[in-house]
C-alpha cells in the first residue's frame, strides 16, 4: 500500500466510480473464485478486457446442475480445462455433481488429471448419486504429491454409502481429510489402513461412515491433532489410532439404529498422551442400559490423559445405571481441568447425577463444573 | 501495561482511533508497527472515511474465535449494497485483512450470480466496448458455457 499524503479532501463520486470499474486482479479474481465456473466463463463476454480473466482463475468451482444434460457438462468441462491458462496453478477444485457413476467417473478423471498436473491444494467433492449399486470414487482421485485437504462426500443419509479404495492412499503433503457418508472395508477387506501413507495428516474427520462386516480400521498418523467421528452408520470390531500427537477427539460412541443394526465404539490405543479436549455423544437413548457402562469405562482408560471432557446428558444417564460398577475403580480422567455436560441436543431437562459427577471430578478436585443448559 | 492507541486518517483528512492490538488483525499495519513503532498517525490516502469507519467497526468486533466466521459473515450482509462492498474489500485488501476482504468478495459473488450480464456490467461499473457484431462474434465463441 502507497503511504503518501494526499490532499484530496472530499469524496468525489466520479472517482469512486471510476475506483470500481478499476478493480485491482486481486478483487476481481477473488470474487471469481467463489462463483460458479460457468458464471465465471460468461464474464468473457463483458467486455474486451474481461475476456481472459476468467483464464487465470486459481479456484474451479463446477457443478452440472445447470447443465441439460450430461454430454454438455462434459464438454463444458474438457473446453473449460483446455481453454484456461496453464501457466497458473490451481489452488482449489470443487466439484458438485449429480449423476450415476458412469458419467461421474470420466469426469473425475479428467478434472483430476489436470488439477494434479497443477499442483491443486483443496479438492472438495460431492456426489448425489440417484444410483442403487455401486458408486466407486475413481482410484485416480488418490495419489498426489501436492495436495493438503480433501473432501469427499456422498449424498447425505443415502441407505448406498460410496466406496473409495482400500489400499493405502498416497498422499504425503494432505493435512486435512473429511469423508462423508463413505464404505470404509467391506465383505472382501476386514482390515482397512488407509491413511498409513498420509505423513502429514493433521485433521481426519469421518462423518456418517459404514464401516460395517470390518474387524479391524486402523488411523495410524504420526502428526494427527484431531480426530472427528460423526454420526457412524457402523462400527468396525475394533478402531484402532495410533496417533501419539492426538490433541482434540470428538466421537459418537455408537450408531444410531439403522439397517445395520446398531453398535458401540471399541477403540484400542497406543496412548492418547497428548490428548486435550474429548468430546463424546451417544445420540440417542437406546443405549441407556446398564450393559453399557463397562464400554464407556473402557473408553474413559482409553481418554485418561484428557483434561477438558464433554459428555452427554446420555452417558451421564447410562453412567448413573451402573454406579457399583463406576465406584469400583477411581476414575481415570485424573488431570480434568473442566467437565462439561452438553444437553443441547436432549430435550431432557437436564439432571446430572450427584455421584457420576463427583466421580470425575474425585482425582481433579480444581477441575471446572458446566452443565449446558439449552 | 496500558493499551497502545494508534490513529488511522481516511483520504478525508478524519481521524480514527484504535487500540494498536486490534490494529494489527491488519498485516499492512502490523508491518507498519513493526518497522517504524508507527506513533504518529497512519495515512491511508485510498481509503475514504465511510469505508474506514467500517474498517474500525470491523478491527473491533468481541467475538469468540467459534462465532466469528458468522459474525463476518452478517457484518458484510448487513452492508449489502456491491459498491459499499467493493469499497470495503478495496480497504481490506490495501490493509491486508483477509478475512473481511473474502467475506466482502464472497458477498458480491453472491449478489451479482444471478444478474444478467447487463446488470453484472452496471453493478461493476464495465463498459461493454464492442460492436453489437463482436458481441454476437464472442458469444458464439463461448456458447458451450451459456
Amino acid at each position: 500500500m502507497d503511504v503518501v499524503h494526499d490532499d484530496t479532501t472530499s469524496i468525489n463520486e466520479e472517482e469512486k466510480e471510476d475506483r470500481i470499474s478499476n478493480l485491482p486482479d486481486d478483487i476481481v479474481h477473488r470474487i471469481l473464485s467463489f462463483l460458479d465456473m460457468k458464471h465465471a466463463i460468461q464474464t468473457s463476454t463483458l467486455s474486451k478486457k474481461w475476456k481472459r480473466v476468467w483464464t487465470s482463475m486459481s479456484h474451479l468451482n463446477l457443478s452440472n446442475q445447470t447443465f441439460g444434460t450430461f454430454p454438455q457438462f462434459s464438454k463444458f468441462v474438457r473446453k473449460a480445462l483446455s481453454r484456461r491458462n496453464h501457466h497458473t496453478e490451481v489452488s482449489a477444485v470443487k466439484l458438485s455433481f449429480t449423476g450415476t457413476a458412469y458419467n461421474f467417473a470420466p469426469v473425475v478423471k479428467r478434472i483430476v488429471k489436470y488439477a494434479y498436473v497443477h499442483n491443486v491444494r483443496h479438492v472438495t467433492m460431492m456426489w448425489f448419486s440417484p444410483g442403487r449399486i455401486y458408486h466407486g470414487f475413481p482410484e485416480c482421485i488418490f495419489s498426489s504429491p501436492t495436495l493438503k485437504h480433501l473432501t469427499l462426500a456422498m449424498n447425505e443419509r443415502s441407505r448406498y454409502p460410496g466406496s473409495i479404495p482400500k489400499l493405502a492412499w498416497d498422499f504425503p503433503a494432505l493435512e486435512t481429510l473429511s469423508l462423508s457418508n463413505l464404505r470404509l472395508g467391506d465383505y472382501a477387506c476386514k482390515s482397512v489402513d488407509l491413511f498409513s501413507k498420509c505423513v502429514n495428516l493433521k485433521d481426519l474427520t469421518l462423518h456418517q461412515s459404514s464401516m460395517s462386516c470390518v474387524e479391524l480400521i486402523n488411523v495410524c498418523a504420526p502428526q494427527l491433532r484431531n480426530l472427528t467421528i460423526t454420526d457412524p452408520y457402523h462400527f468396525p470390531k475394533v478402531f484402532n489410532v495410533v496417533a501419539p500427537q492426538l490433541k482434540n477427539l470428538t466421537a459418537s460412541v455408537s450408531t444410531r439404529l439403522n439397517f445395520h443394526g446398531f453398535n458401540f465404539l471399541q477403540l484400542s490405543t497406543e496412548g492418547l498422551n497428548s490428548l486435550e479436549k474429548v468430546n463424546l455423544t451417544m445420540s440417542t437413548s437406546m443405549y441407556i442400559q446398564e450393559i453399557y457402562v463397562p464400554k464407556l469405562l473402557d473408553l474413559f482408560q482409553k481418554l485418561r490423559s484428557a483434561k477438558f471432557l464433554i459428555l452427554d446428558l446420555y452417558i451421564i444417564h447410562t453412567l448413573s445405571l451402573g454406579l457399583d460398577q463406576l465406584l469400583r475403580e477411581p476414575c481415570p480422567f485424573n488431570s480434568l481441568k473442566c467437565l462439561k455436560i452438553d444437553t443441547l441436543k436432549q430435550d431432557c431437562i437436564a439432571e446430572v447425577s450427584a455421584e457420576v459427577r463427583d466421580y470425575f471430578l474425585e482425582s481433579s478436585s480444581s477441575a471446572a463444573f458446566i452443565v449446558d443448559i439449552p | 501495561m496500558s493499551k497502545k492507541t494508534l490513529t488511522l486518517m481516511s483520504k478525508d483528512k478524519q481521524l480514527f482511533n484504535i487500540e494498536e492490538h486490534l490494529a494489527v488483525q491488519s498485516v499492512t499495519i502490523r508491518n507498519m508497527v513493526k518497522e517504524d513503532g508507527a506513533s504518529s498517525v497512519i495515512p491511508l490516502p485510498r481509503v475514504d472515511s465511510e469505508t474506514l469507519a467500517l474498517v474500525i467497526e470491523y478491527l473491533n468486533r468481541q467475538q469468540a474465535p467459534e462465532e466469528d466466521e458468522d459474525y463476518v459473515k452478517k457484518f458484510v450482509d448487513e452492508r449489502g449494497e456491491i459498491p459499499t462492498l467493493l469499497e470495503l474489500a478495496q480497504a481490506a485488501l490495501d490493509l491486508d485483512i483477509k478475512k473481511l476482504m473474502d467475506a466482502a468478495c464472497m458477498k458480491v459473488a453472491d449478489l451479482i450470480k444471478d444478474f444478467t450480464l447487463e446488470e453484472v456490467r452496471e453493478a461493476l461499473r464495465i463498459e461493454n466496448d464492442r460492436t453489437p457484431e463482436e458481441e454476437k462474434a464472442i458469444r458464439d465463441e463461448f456458447q458451450w458455457a451459456f
